[in-house]
């Protein structure tokens, strides 16, 4: 090796651990977070928008390590599950009941069954998180089921729907895999299409509503969705 | 009847563990960011940026090291506020422009390095501008690829690995500079 490229290997070395050197002396000078903390102010914006990355990432999280271990195939399931309805402070007219739910696995189908016996207040629900571009599209109520729709520019469609519980509620399980989660004492039914393309969906009960929402979205943005119905 | 019930609980320390790392980078990374920005809003703008990237890629990132981590982190940090400036079309490379003009494409004369010029060499990257600096850190302190590189600054390939023979080309000549001065 002549001595120019012993001089350009030698540069390269010492070029190399200088920026290395360099980098970490940087980092070196920074002062430790208790004294920083001392200087520096995150505003209630920059925080609550961090807590809201922290929160959303770990939902992805928990619906990721779900399905992971879910099952697969046609099978009988029977779920029971009890709810109590809280007394509201503000509404007097709203009576406490038990409600049990029998979930019943089919062939091609499933089927929500429920039992109430009481009255309960009359509710609005809407999701406080949509997908960008989404907005409603079309309402429609009866006496006691509404349905609304969002879309977006591209075509794209989620149709929310609401119901007392009180009777029963069909889902095509063709095509689909099922799992539950629960998340803040509500169990969320969760029926993912295999297929791209195809329609999901999720049923979830709460406050003696029956809420369920359709869409060939990803199912981790309908479940973001659905959780954020109030 | 078959009762099944499924419920998916997380540990607490994969729950906390997000939020942990944050806690214990956060003021750094806006040290960081602030110093580049000048700004506190785009500052905090670049730490949410940056721990967006940590999210998608934290598998890699929580089998780091403390340190390790908190070196990546920076780096990324620097990444973020260089998107945010150009953004808002604050950044301007002078450097590149300035040795662009100087440049006489005369080869460099090839010195013996010692360890003095070692030393000189680290006080002379401060000298050297922001996105070279990045180059140059991401691909020897995270031994990032040129493609990796490009695709994190918006560049080719091409252009990452100029940046770099320009650094050198221009510390070699700063190095030079001082040499001579000495006699």
């Amino acid at each position: 090796m002549d001595n120019a490229k012993l001089d350009d290997v030698l540069f390269e070395a010492i070029f190399r651990q200088a920026v290395i050197e360099n980098h970490w002396q940087e980092l070196d000078e920074i002062p430790s977070e208790e004294e920083l903390a001392k200087v520096y102010t995150f505003s209630e914006l920059h925080n609550e928008r961090m807590r809201k990355l922290f929160a959303s990432d770990e939902r992805k999280e928990r619906l990721a390590r779900l399905y992971r271990g879910s099952r697969k195939g046609a099978a009988i399931i029977l779920i029971t599950s009890g709810i109590l309805f809280a007394i509201l402070m503000t509404t007097p007219s709203v009576q406490a009941a038990v409600t049990e739910v029998f979930v019943e696995w089919y062939e091609q189908f499933t089927k929500f069954t429920s039992r109430q016996g009481e009255t309960i207040e009359a509710k609005a629900w809407s999701p406080s998180y949509l997908p960008d571009g989404f907005e409603v599209f079309d309402t429609f109520a009866t006496f006691d089921m509404t349905n609304i729709r969002y879309a977006d520019m591209t075509g794209q469609v989620i149709d929310f729907e609401y119901m007392p519980i009180d009777g029963t509620l069909s889902v095509n399980n063709e095509g689909v895999e099922y799992n539950s989660v629960v998340s803040d004492g509500i169990t969320f039914h969760i029926f993912a299409a295999i297929s791209d393309n195809e329609t999901n969906t999720i049923i979830w009960e709460v406050d003696g509503y029956r809420l369920n929402l359709r869409s060939v979205l990803p199912v981790d943005v309908l479940y973001e969705i659905a959780y954020s119905v109030k | 009847m078959l009762f099944i019930y499924l419920s998916m609980l997380d540990t607490e320390e994969e729950r906390l563990k997000m939020a942990d790392i944050y806690e214990q980078h956060k003021f750094a990374c806006f040290r960081v960011a602030l110093k580049r920005t000048n700004n506190h809003a785009m500052a905090e703008d670049a730490v949410h940026n940056a721990f967006l990237s940590i999210i998608k890629h934290k598998e890699k990132y929580f089998q780091l090291s403390c340190r390790d981590f908190r070196s990546a982190i920076v780096i990324i940090v620097k990444n973020k506020c260089l998107d945010l400036l150009k953004a808002e079309k604050r950044f301007t490379d002078f450097d590149e422009v300035a040795y662009e003009i100087e440049s006489d494409d005369t080869p460099v004369d090839i010195q013996t390095i010692t360890q003095i010029e070692f030393e000189n060499l680290k006080k002379h990257m401060s000298e050297l501008d922001d996105v070279s600096k990045e180059v140059l850190e991401m691909k020897y302190t995270l031994g990032m690829s040129y493609k990796e590189i490009g695709e994190a600054l918006g560049m080719t390939p091409k252009h990452v690995d100029t940046r770099i023979m320009r650094a050198k080309a221009k510390m070699r000549k700063l190095l030079e500079k001082e040499m001579s001065y000495r006699g």
